[in-house]
């Protein structure tokens, strides 16, 4: 992936999504794509909290650094 | 379920989970063939489940524990510094990209697949699949041993020639989690796909296996801690329960360390013959 401050701010825009989608589940605002299509999804809300985590990791991976990587 | 049921189910969902083999096609296959009474939709069923895969990855995680409290570490200095320094560090986050695919497809779609396929005919069809895919990966590692002039070499001369887990490319990571994704349908083995796709990935077949265990852990551990309050169901005999997850555990770790002393020259072949053969005769058998 290539090093630039513009992907890492799409990552970060990815993890803003993938928190309020937590945050939705989480209070059983949406069910989109769950087994059982309502109520709360804690489980749906652990992904995209994960997911945020990620993003928001592999933003800082992205970012432009000096020196080269492993 | 009696206890001597659980006890049975334990021990081989424990060994069946690192097998190559598909614990859940045999979860879903052995009962039917052997007539037992329980229903799978019993609401105790699940807590049994969970305290299995609990008592699989509890293994798993002892076994590899000094491996996890490095990788533990590798990754969050990795995450922190934006950069892979050392093995450790690669290895994290290799197991962080294989996993992924499988968390967002399980969370998404496990229980919908599992209610479509969780039949007896449809386990043992996938587990002739699983037999097939086990046997075109070792047909492409053959391939790839004749094209790198190693045939007639002994088996573990030629196992040397190939990757440890640690040099995986993001992008092959990406591939064996992808295909872990697939042991979501009953009869194709997690660790089958797995380790099929490390091979196909250029590791050695011992450290594909390393790679399959570890990248199984978080999977197995995470399925279990998050269907714990299920285990507070009144009626959920816990005594048993918690018996046969010990069973699974001991089973489980047996299991891994003979995988990986038996993966230093030996091949998926036998466990791809083991799986057409239980497909075709559950199909037979079942008809």
């Amino acid at each position: 992936m290539t090093n630039s401050w513009a992907t890492a701010g799409a990552l970060i825009v990815l993890a803003v999504i993938f928190v309020i989608l937590a945050l939705l589940y989480w209070v059983g605002a949406i069910q989109i794509l769950t087994s059982t299509g309502r109520g709360v999804h804690h489980l749906h809300g652990y992904l995209f909290g994960g997911l945020a985590i990620l993003s928001l990791i592999a933003a800082n991976f992205v970012r432009p650094k000096n020196a080269p990587d492993f | 379920m009696a206890p001597w049921q659980a006890a049975l189910l334990g021990l081989l969902q424990g060994a069946t989970e690192l097998f190559p083999v598909s614990s859940l096609g045999h979860a879903v296959i052995i009962p039917s063939l052997l007539h037992w009474s329980y229903k799978q939709s019993d609401p105790t069923f699940l807590p049994f489940l969970t305290l299995l895969h609990l008592g699989t990855a509890g293994a798993l995680f002892i076994l590899y524990r000094k491996d996890w409290v490095r990788i533990s570490a590798g990754f969050f200095r990795a995450a922190l510094r934006g950069r892979i320094k050392d093995d450790d560090e690669r290895l994290a986050m290799l197991l962080v990209v294989g996993t992924v695919p499988t968390g967002v497809v399980g969370v998404f779609f496990q229980k919908q697949l599992q209610a479509l396929f969780a039949s007896p005919r449809l386990a043992a069809g996938f587990l002739i699949v699983n037999g097939v895919l086990l046997l075109g990966s070792e047909l492409l590692r053959r391939r790839a041993e004749r094209r790198a002039n190693l045939a007639g070499r002994d088996r573990e001369q030629q196992e040397q020639a190939f990757a440890e887990a640690d040099r995986l490319s993001f992008r092959a990571a990406a591939l064996v989690g992808f295909c872990q994704v697939l042991a979501l349908f009953p009869g194709i083995s997690r660790s089958g796909v797995t380790i099929g796709g490390g091979l196909l990935a250029g590791l050695r077949h011992q450290e594909a296996a390393r790679f399959a265990f570890l990248l199984a852990t978080p999977i197995i551990l995470a399925a279990g801690l998050l269907e714990v309050p299920e285990l507070l169901h009144p009626g959920v005999p816990l005594a048993s329960y918690g018996l046969s997850a010990v069973l699974a555990g001991i089973a489980a770790y047996v299991s891994a360390r003979f995988l990986i002393r038996y993966f230093r020259s030996g091949r998926l072949d036998p466990y791809a013959y083991y799986c057409l053969a239980l497909g075709l005769v559950t199909l037979l058998l079942l008809r």
